[in-house]
């Protein structure tokens, strides 16, 4: 057997100056219960998990989600529960100040009905949370001037949807997230909408950095066994992408010579 | 007198630090965040900052999320 | 900057060799609907020469998806030959006596006019490497003359500083053109001998320059014959792309110009062959599908005909390269290259139309004010 390549198996990339091995982000919405949270992260292996802010019952607090998340983990909070910049900024804020480092996925979104980003609040919050020193990681609609507006505010990747959040409808914005990939020279992470491991191995052999996965996984019958696929899925999809897709045919070669001209020389 | 929790209103016996108030809660300090009257205030100042008639006060934890 | 990239694909090339193309690298550039870096290379290899006919037939198909069966026509208007630089393959090298003119302002309305009466709406105007003869202020001058007469005003002139652009912008110009003429920079020492134009890299930042200062286009290329083609080529592509890159607002456009017979004995060291050229082409076509590409009067008619459908979207028509000439009452100035294709205006739309391609003399409106006020 011919061997592998090892620099395909060592491949790490880099988000605000971290090196990252894992290309699957993970969510920890929707679980049954905390408890499966750290064997989730054991069996994705993934290395940045996401979480979100909420106010507290204060006459009947519970044990918070950060104990569950083993040492070593990058935690990425989000801002869901924004409807304007100024909001996402402000969670951010908190967030910070809690320790949980200065990553923050941007999420800003009126539309309740779609739970569609807001491109424009998006792009306000992220050059200011730049500003203000924190890696920036903005969910966004896979759109080329946001994107590239983005890139130029200093945001650290951009998450364009695949299909609205929860809807487990795959790639559903696969030619636009392909332009982010060829125009944006940032890590594009597709967040939302993955709702199988052959759709993260999709995005990732299309030269996508990573996914960020979560309902797939929490709604599993079997999350832990759907963790796996989705942590193999996205090693094939990236082995794939360095190897280099092999070549579509296009159709039969037509019959009337465009180069015929050259034998007369 | 009564502050404000959250948005609801809450009725406390007599002026208070937000540090002892969190200890009478049972609210697991470690991984809370608390605005107090729209300033976040890092745990270390808690035993400051006294309660007093028409504060507002943000609690807020991690859940999960994606 | 393009100039960080060029230098650093410079060494890049140093230990890669456009010798080491397989037929398979080739086969899986074709393959891949878009092309990075080292698709675009293998395609300029001499593995590619097989592969000329598949690769003729993808390009055709991309070109007819961009942009359909129709080609914009223009023609360059040479205002002065006047020239300070001693580029050995030119007509206008300083050493060289010829006759020397430069348009007045009243002729330049006089050759507008006789140009426009011929139904073209792009106008490229030319002048010799000479700041003195031809500054910028009469560049702007000309162009405010013209400016009521052509819906789109271009430049083929020394490169300027970036404020220079923007006067010239204000003034009514739109589009640069300007050519690195050879991208390696020992070669670009040794043809360019005395001048301001032996800064290679003032050259090659022009585009960049021109972007900034709001120019709606650049046309940019080497002269093939000077350098070694393949090399040439893979620069152009990588200049063309990084501009589309950073100025996604800016319309690209390559061209591909071959050197042409001139007054002086200078011959190319590296002569292109048609198979060559067709290879170049087709590899700018595949590497950046929706990029212009030019193709000049320096080609013969019966090549001009048969490279149309492989991916060129602009062509130069009832072009003169003397200095005047299109209204009879000028009195011209010498050439800077022989014309190869000599047919009139209505000749070239004849042919396209023959060929079921719509001749365009008009495809943007350059909406400021035009009398340039």
């Amino acid at each position: 057997m011919q061997q592998v390549n090892c620099e395909l198996l060592n491949d790490p990339f880099e988000i605000g100056g971290q090196k990252l091995r894992s290309r699957l982000f993970t969510g920890t919405g929707k679980f049954s219960s905390h408890e499966l949270v750290p064997q989730i992260i054991e069996a994705s292996g993934t290395q940045v998990v996401t979480m979100a802010l909420r106010r507290l019952d204060w006459r009947n607090p519970q044990e918070n989600i950060l104990n569950y998340i083993p040492k070593g983990i990058t935690l990425l909070p989000n801002t869901s529960g924004a409807r304007t910049a100024e909001e996402a900024i402000r969670i951010a804020r908190l967030a910070k100040a809690a320790g949980c480092g200065n990553w923050i996925k941007i999420e800003v979104i009126q539309d309740q009905r779609y739970l569609l980003p807001d491109n424009p609040e998006t792009l306000i919050a992220a050059e200011q949370l730049v500003k203000e020193g924190f890696v920036v990681l903005p969910y966004m609609s896979p759109d080329l001037g946001t994107a590239r507006r983005l890139e130029s505010v200093g945001a650290a990747a951009v998450m364009p949807l695949g299909a609205p959040i929860g809807s487990n409808r795959g790639l559903q914005t696969r030619e636009l997230i392909r332009i982010l990939i060829e125009e944006i020279s940032l890590p594009i992470i597709v967040d939302a909408g993955i709702g199988r491991p052959s759709e993260a191995a999709e995005a990732l052999e299309m030269g996508a950095a990573a996914v960020l996965v979560n309902t797939a996984i929490a709604t599993a019958d079997q999350p832990l066994e759907m963790a796996h696929a989705f942590r193999l899925a996205v090693e094939a999809g990236r082995s794939a992408y360095l190897a280099g897709l092999g070549a579509r045919r296009d159709q039969a070669e037509a019959s009337s010579p465009l180069t015929g001209f050259l034998r007369e020389e | 007198m009564n502050i404000m929790i959250n948005g609801e209103k809450a009725e406390l016996r007599d002026t208070i630090s937000l540090q002892r108030w969190v200890e009478e809660q049972n609210i697991p300090h470690t991984t809370v965040i608390i605005e107090y009257n729209g300033e976040i205030i890092p745990e270390e100042r808690w035993g400051y900052v006294e309660l007093k008639q028409g504060d507002q006060l943000e609690i807020l934890k991690f859940v999960g999320g994606g | 900057m393009f100039f960080d990239e060029f230098k650093s694909w410079q060494k890049e090339l140093t230990h890669y060799s456009f010798e080491q193309v397989s037929q398979g690298d080739v086969e899986r550039a074709l393959g891949h609907e878009r092309l990075d870096f080292m698709d675009f290379l293998a395609l300029l290899s001499p593995a590619a020469k097989l592969y000329l006919e598949p690769m003729a037939q993808k390009a055709h198909r991309l070109t007819l998806q961009n942009f359909g069966k129709s080609i914009l026509l223009f023609t360059p208007l040479y205002l002065a030959n006047f020239c300070s630089n001693q580029c050995v393959y030119c007509s206008y090298n300083i050493k060289n006596k010829i006759l020397r003119r430069k348009l007045s302002l009243a002729e330049v309305e006089v050759e507008g006019k006789a140009i426009a009466e011929k139904g073209l709406q792009h106008l490229l105007l030319l002048t010799g490497e000479s700041r003195q003869a031809s500054s910028p202020e009469y560049i702007a001058d000309c162009t405010r003359i013209l400016r009521p007469y052509f819906a789109s005003l271009g430049i083929e002139v020394y490169p300027l500083e970036t404020q220079e652009y923007r006067e010239l912008y204000a003034a009514g110009i739109d589009t640069l053109t300007i050519y690195q003429e050879v991208y390696d920079e020992d070669i670009y020492a040794s043809v360019h001998l005395a001048g301001p134009k032996r800064i290679h890299r003032y050259r090659l930042e022009a585009p960049e320059r021109a972007c900034e200062a709001g120019f709606s286009g650049v046309t940019i290329g080497a002269l093939l014959g000077l350098g070694e083609w393949r090399k040439e080529a893979f620069f152009t592509g990588l200049h063309a792309s990084y501009l589309q890159k950073t100025y996604p607002d800016v319309e690209i456009v390559v061209s591909a110009p071959r050197m042409r017979p001139h007054a002086g004995s200078y011959k190319p060291q590296y002569p292109i062959t048609d198979a060559e050229l067709v290879q170049i082409l087709l590899a700018y076509r595949l590497f950046m599908p929706r990029g212009g590409i030019t193709l000049s009067t320096r080609e013969s008619a019966p090549m001009r005909d048969a490279l149309l459908p492989l991916g060129i979207t602009k062509l130069s028509a009832g072009s003169l390269t003397s200095v005047g000439g299109y209204a009879e009452s000028t009195e011209t100035g010498s050439a800077q290259f022989e014309v190869s294709d000599e047919r009139s205006v209505e000749e070239v739309v004849a042919m396209l139309r023959s060929k079921g391609y719509q001749p365009v003399f008009c495809d943007w409106v350059n909406l400021r004010d035009r009398r340039g006020a």
